[in-house]
Parts: C-alpha cells; structure tokens; sequence
C-alpha cells in the first residue's frame, strides 16, 4: 500500500471514527433526550470540533492526492454534496445555537435539528462512501449517478444499516450509557458480521481479499473483544478503546479495498505526481506534528489548571 | 438553460456569506486579544467583561464560519471540478497548510474558551487569543495565495499545458510567491481586519448613543479604543496595497486594468474616468480629468496605459467593475479622511462622540465597508473573467454541467438568506439575556473571570 492511499485513509478513518460517535449522540439524542443530554454535552463540542476539522483536512487531501479523481467524482456527487453541505450549516449553527440557549424549550428544539441534520449527513455520506467503495449506484464513465441503483443497492443499504449500529453501539459504550452496555456490545459484533455478510453477498473480490488477509479480520475482532471487556469492567479507558477500534476497522476496510476504487478503477491511476505527492506528504506530517504539539500544550494547560486547583483547595483547608 | 450561471451563482453567493462571517472570525480574535491584554496589563474589569461578550459571540460565527467555509470548499471541489484538479497537481500546498493553521485556530479557540476562567496565569488568556489571532489571519493568507494563483498562475509549464492540456514542469512551492501574492495577502487581511473592526465599532458607538447610563457609557468607550486602532492601522495600509494591487495589474491582468480604468484603447495622456457606461462600444455619461490616469499609473503624463482594444473581445471583463471601483475608491478616500479627522480630534483630546453627528457618521461608515469589502472581492473576481486561472482556464471550461445543480443552488440561496439572520437573531437574545450591567459588576464588585 502506498503512502499517498494510507494517509489519505487515515484521516478519513479519524474524520469517520468521530462523526460515528457524533451520529450516535444524535440517535440517542433525538430517543432520549433528557436522559443522557449532560453527559453527552461535555464531550459533544470537542468530538465535533474535531470531526468538522477533519472532514475538511480529508477534503483537501483527498484534492491534494487525489486531483484526477476529482473530476469523476465533482460531476458524480455534486447533488448529495451540496445538500450534505446544507445539512452541514444547519448542524453547525444549531449546535451553537443550543449551547448558548437560555430557555430548555429552545435548547431542546435546537438540539433536535442539530441531531436530524447530523443524520441526514451519515446518510448522505455513507451512501457516498459506500458507493465509492463497490461502484454500485455510480456509473464512472458517464460520472452520474444512478440513483435508483444507488438507494436500492443491498450493498449501500447494508453497509449503512451497519455503519448506524456500530455508531449508536460505540457512542453507548463511549459515553459510558451503563444500561445498555450490552446491547452495545452486541450491536457492534453486529455490525462488523454484517459488514463481512455485505462483502459476501456482494463483493467477491473484496472478500477473497479479507480472507486472503486474515489478520485483518483478528485485529478488528480483537479491538472489539478489548473494547467490550473493558465496558463490562466499566473501564474509565473504554472511550480510548472505542476510538482505537473505530480508527483501526476504518482502516483495515480502506486495506482489503486496496488498490480499487469503485469497484473495480485502479486508486493509483488517480494519484498525483511527483514532486507534489513528496511535498503532500511532507507538508502534511509537518501539519500533524504541529497539530499535536498544540494538542499537547492544551493537555498540558489542563494538567497545570488541575494542580492548581488542587493546590489551592489544599491551601483553603 | 446554461448551468454555468448557477455554478456562478451559488459560489458568488457562498462566498458573499462566507466572507461576511469571516470577516467577524478574523477581527474578532485581534479585537478579544487586545482586549485580555489591557484587562491583565491595566487589570481593568470593563476589559475583561468585553473579551468574554466578545468570545461568545466568536464562538457562535466560528461554527457559523466553519460551516460556510466547508462549504465553500466543497463547491470549489464539485462546482469546480476540472479546477480543483489543476489545483491539486500544481498549487494544492497553501490549501493543505491551510487545514493546519485551521486545526490549530480551533484548537487554541477551545483552550481559550475552556481555561479562560480556569487559569491563573495573567496573561494565558490573551496569549492564547494571540494564537488564534495568528492561525486566523494565517488560514486567510494561505486562500488569498489561492486566489492569487488564479490571477497570476506560477509553478508548471503554462505554455506546455495550453498545447498538449498534460501538466510538466511542476514547482508545488512556486504558489507561496507568485507574482500578486504578497501584495494581495496584505491588502485581503487589512481589509478584512478593517471591516470586522468597523462593525464592532458600529456596534459599540449605536450602543453608547443609545444608554444613559454612565457606567454602560464608559465601557463603550472603552471597547472603542479596542476596534479602533485597527481602523487607524488599517486603512491606510489598505490604500497603499490598492494603490500597489492596481498598479500591478498594467503588467499582471492588463484587460482587468483596463476594465476597472474603463480603457477601451491604449493611450498616453490617459484621463481618469470616474463615472460612465458602455454604449456601442463607446463610454457615455462620465467625467475625465485630463492626464490623471497616466500620472497615477506612470508617473508621466506621457504615460501610456493599456486598453481593451488590444485584447480579443471574448476576453473583456464586464464593465460594470469600473463603476464598482469608483465607488470603492470615493467612499474608501472619504472614510480614511473621515478617519484622519477623527484622530486629529483625539490628537487634541478632544471627545469626538461629544458631536453625535460625528457618532451616526461613524456607524454609516461601519456599513457601507461591508458593503466596500464585498464590492472589492467582486471587482477581483469578475475583473478576471472570462478565466478561472488566469490566461489557462476559462469559468466555463471548469465548470461542472451537472443540470442537478439548479434546484440545489436556489435551495441553499434561500437557506443562507434564513440562516445568516437568524445567527444574529439568536446572538441577540443571548446578550439580551445577559444584561452587561450584571456582567460589569459581580456581587463583590469585581470583574467576574
């Protein structure tokens, strides 16, 4: 696998890790409302801040390593897009809207458009994703969708049927919904049986690739395994755990998919060329060191706040 | 029905919003910077006060911000596509340091709002608004290269492309200078700067007219001296970038030049036209003040400055851009004279809300740069046509034909036209909610932090 393709799937895995989380806190939002909201709450502005930042650094590397690829898929996708984009606004501003409300009433209002929009963005997305993964719904030589196709495709449908579960199942075990942990548990071993049944059903190609490499299949089941003991134990590092099971399925999907793009186009026929593709990669490892070095310093003033706080709390006594 | 007009239309109107936001996402931070460093150098409270009202109101345009933003990048890359793709392989870096300076603006964002209150440190808080200030006004440097590429494309083999369409000769680091960057950065980010610092002040100045209440009166004028020595610094900056910007066009987009000039042929001894429009093919309804033009241009009268004639009539820009630039440049010399009266006031310590006039003038003045602002980039933009790139890539060769683009394109106008009120609206039934009087006196008499 080349570098271009990983980076490129990395940052879609981290983007779509997060968003997951984001559109289980939406479902369980828009069932429970009351419920769960405080907990949610605390963690909801950095799991989207983080997500927004991402989907627009996969963007612009997708632009980056991919630019031939761009004319397929602006003529292809331009509709769905466009509305995702719409949907995009209405989520961003009701989020702000209904952190800064004042009344219940509103707060309860905006957050349910923030959830609905959020949906409507995991559909459109996933919908795209799927399509851009086996082909069916896209036809790349006229660069159109078939939208028929595209909506009914046992492939698109049962992948994003997973994609909700394993969301709502990860959000339930991230933020620590004690009720339902096992459900939880079960609704992500759900879905990743259901994503295998979907290649089965519809991707030989694909699946002769999982099973050619079955390590991929041992680690994910594997991350799963850890991430629900540690539920079971109600571990504070459960929420690690989900993300690195998230990242890590994303990522071994983009490895069985490997070197196929809607089905059956080579990736690497789409790749930049040289030097730029050398430069992508430097400028970006240089962007992810400052990243995490700003990170870092956030981690560290929190750190400091806390001994602060402790000192003086110590002092007052 | 030609789906270009509606590929034009959305991303014209798209980025209106979106530089309108932005414009509060860049002066903000420098506004809500200066502010923390003269409540913690002064220790004054009113200060502090502002910077936390300030910040909420940054918090709901960043998310406002982020969102139009992405989706401005998203209509480059679908309405745009044969674009972006020129983009991608031959000047992609600015948008990829672009994303980090935008992480970075997002995460120090977060560190500000969560640890303001929380630290102990009598500077953190400026410090980290000082960060966002930087990753800001950096994310708009970085697009404005962007943008200066399509006028002035550096960095591949142009005549090779033009012949064979296959791109060689790829420099990826060539975007970072071209021939416009410097100047364009520098003059985008003061006008960006300038505009945001104006509504504040605007803003600042209804208030102060409107209370009688003393202590209120008194933070005013305190959150003017915030907004208002960016307006100073600012604007003559922005005269100096313009007047450099202008020039460079002669040699840089000569037919631009001369649209904006309304040259319809080369001439020495060029007169300025301010005012008129085109009417079988001659130029009606103006006023010329002889030799000016080549004067300004040349430094000669004998000067000799390009004209459209020269140029084949497909690629004329509209020009309409002329009127465009002769109001920019009326109401820009009569804002920065107004400007230089004002200081001169406060120079002589004397008040200069003492006259309302001079207070009702000052907000009028905060609109119509918006309105300036706006205008400029549309002057830019359309001064370019008929080319996406300049000289390489036609609007029309890059657009996307896709006919399901037009029900889109009328659904997310008529969105934006709702949503971007009703952002104010909800930003001023937070602060109606929360009385600056509470907020300027705690219990104990202290700025609450």
């Amino acid at each position: 696998m080349d570098v271009l393709y990983a980076e490129n799937y990395f940052i879609l895995s981290v983007f779509l890790s997060f968003f997951m989380l984001e559109v289980g806190i939406a479902v369980i939002s828009l069932a429970r409302y009351g419920q769960y909201l405080k907990k949610l709450r605390n963690y909801l502005l950095p799991i989207w801040a983080i997500d927004g930042t991402f989907a627009v650094f996969y963007l612009v590397n997708l632009e980056a390593s991919y630019p031939n690829l761009i004319n397929t898929i602006g003529y292809a996708y331009v509709a769905p897009i466009l509305l995702a984009g719409m949907f995009l606004i209405l989520r961003n501003a009701f989020l702000a809207y209904s952190e800064l409300a004042r009344i219940a009433v509103n707060e309860r209002r905006f957050v349910k458009i923030y959830a609905i929009s959020t949906l409507a963005i995991a559909v459109i997305v996933i919908y795209a994703l799927s399509s851009s993964v086996a082909g069916f719904g896209i036809n790349i030589l006229s660069k159109q969708l078939e939208m028929p196709a595209l909506l009914t495709s046992g492939f698109n449908v049962l992948i994003l049927i997973s994609v909700l579960v394993l969301s709502v199942s990860s959000a339930l075990l991230y933020f620590g919904i004690s009720s339902y942990r096992r459900s939880a548990i079960a609704g992500m071993m759900f879905a990743l049986v259901l994503v295998v049944f979907t290649l089965l059903q519809y991707d030989p190609w694909m699946i002769a690739n999982l099973l050619g490499n079955i390590y991929v299949l041992a680690i994910v089941l594997l991350a799963m395994t850890v991430t629900g003991a540690l539920a079971l134990k109600q571990s504070a590092y459960v929420k690690y755990a989900v993300i690195i099971t998230l990242v890590v399925s994303v990522n071994l999907f983009g490895a069985i998919q490997y070197p196929y793009t809607f089905g059956t186009a080579s990736i690497v026929s789409y790749e930049n060329g040289q030097p730029m593709a050398s430069y992508i990669v430097a400028f970006t490892t240089v962007g992810i060191a400052i990243v995490a070095l700003s990170l870092a310093y956030l981690f560290y003033l929190g750190h400091k706040t806390k001994r602060t706080k402790l000192a003086l709390h110590k002092l007052v006594k | 029905m030609n789906v270009v007009i509606f590929d034009r239309a959305l991303m014209g109107f798209s980025l209106g919003v979106h530089i309108f936001i932005v414009t509060f996402g860049m002066a903000l931070p420098l506004a809500i910077f200066i502010a923390e460093l003269a409540a913690a150098k002064w220790g004054d409270k009113d200060y502090a006060v502002l910077a936390k009202r300030l910040s909420t109101a940054l918090i709901v345009l960043f998310a406002v911000g982020t969102a139009s933003g992405t989706v401005v990048a998203l209509e480059l890359t679908f309405l745009w596509p044969k674009f972006i793709a020129l983009v991608g392989q031959v000047a992609v870096l600015p948008l990829v340091a672009e994303v980090f300076a935008f992480f970075t603006e997002a995460i120090f964002l977060s560190a500000y709002i969560y640890f303001r209150d929380r630290t102990t440190g009598k500077y953190t808080p400026a410090m980290l608004m000082l960060l966002v200030t930087i990753a800001a006004a950096l994310s708009g440097a970085f697009i404005t290269m962007i943008n200066a590429f399509m006028n002035t494309p550096v960095g591949f083999n142009i005549p090779a492309y033009l012949q064979s369409g296959v791109i060689t000769g790829v420099n990826p680091l060539a975007v970072f200078n071209s021939p416009s960057s410097a100047v364009e950065v520098v003059h985008v980010l003061c006008t960006t700067y300038l505009a945001g610092a104006f509504m504040l002040l605007g803003y600042f100045i209804f208030r102060f007219i409107r209370t009688n209440d003393k202590r209120l009166k008194a933070y005013y004028k305190k959150a003017m001296k915030v907004a208002f020595p960016i307006i100073a610094i600012t604007i003559y900056l922005i005269v100096i970038t313009g007047t450099v910007s202008l020039l460079q066009l002669i040699t840089q987009q000569p037919e631009k030049y001369a649209a904006i000039e309304a040259d319809l042929v080369p001439q020495s001894h060029a007169p300025e036209y301010i005012g008129g429009f085109l009417a079988n093919n001659t130029l009606v309804d103006y006023i010329a003040i002889p030799n000016l033009q080549s004067i300004l241009a040349t430094g000669s009268a004998n000067g000799t400055v390009p004209g459209l004639s020269s140029y084949p009539r497909s690629t004329w820009p509209p020009l309409f851009i002329h009127d465009i630039f002769d109001l920019l440049v009326f109401f820009g010399f009569a804002i920065g004279i107004f400007i230089l009266f004002v200081m001169v006031l406060m120079a002589l310590k004397k008040d200069p809300l003492a006259n309302r006039t001079i207070g009702w003038l000052l907000i009028l003045c905060s609109v119509i740069v918006v309105f300036l602002l706006e205008g400029g980039w549309v002057m830019a933009e359309v001064g370019r046509q008929p080319w996406i790139v300049y000289n390489v890539m036609t609007v029309e060769q890059a657009a996307n034909y896709s006919s399901t683009i037009v029900p889109i394109a009328l659904l997310f106008m008529a969105f934006y036209i709702l949503i971007v009120p009703f952002t104010f609206l909800v930003l001023k039934r937070v602060f109606d909610n929360k009385p600056l009087k509470n907020e300027l006196v705690s219990r104990n008499g202290r700025a609450i932090r």
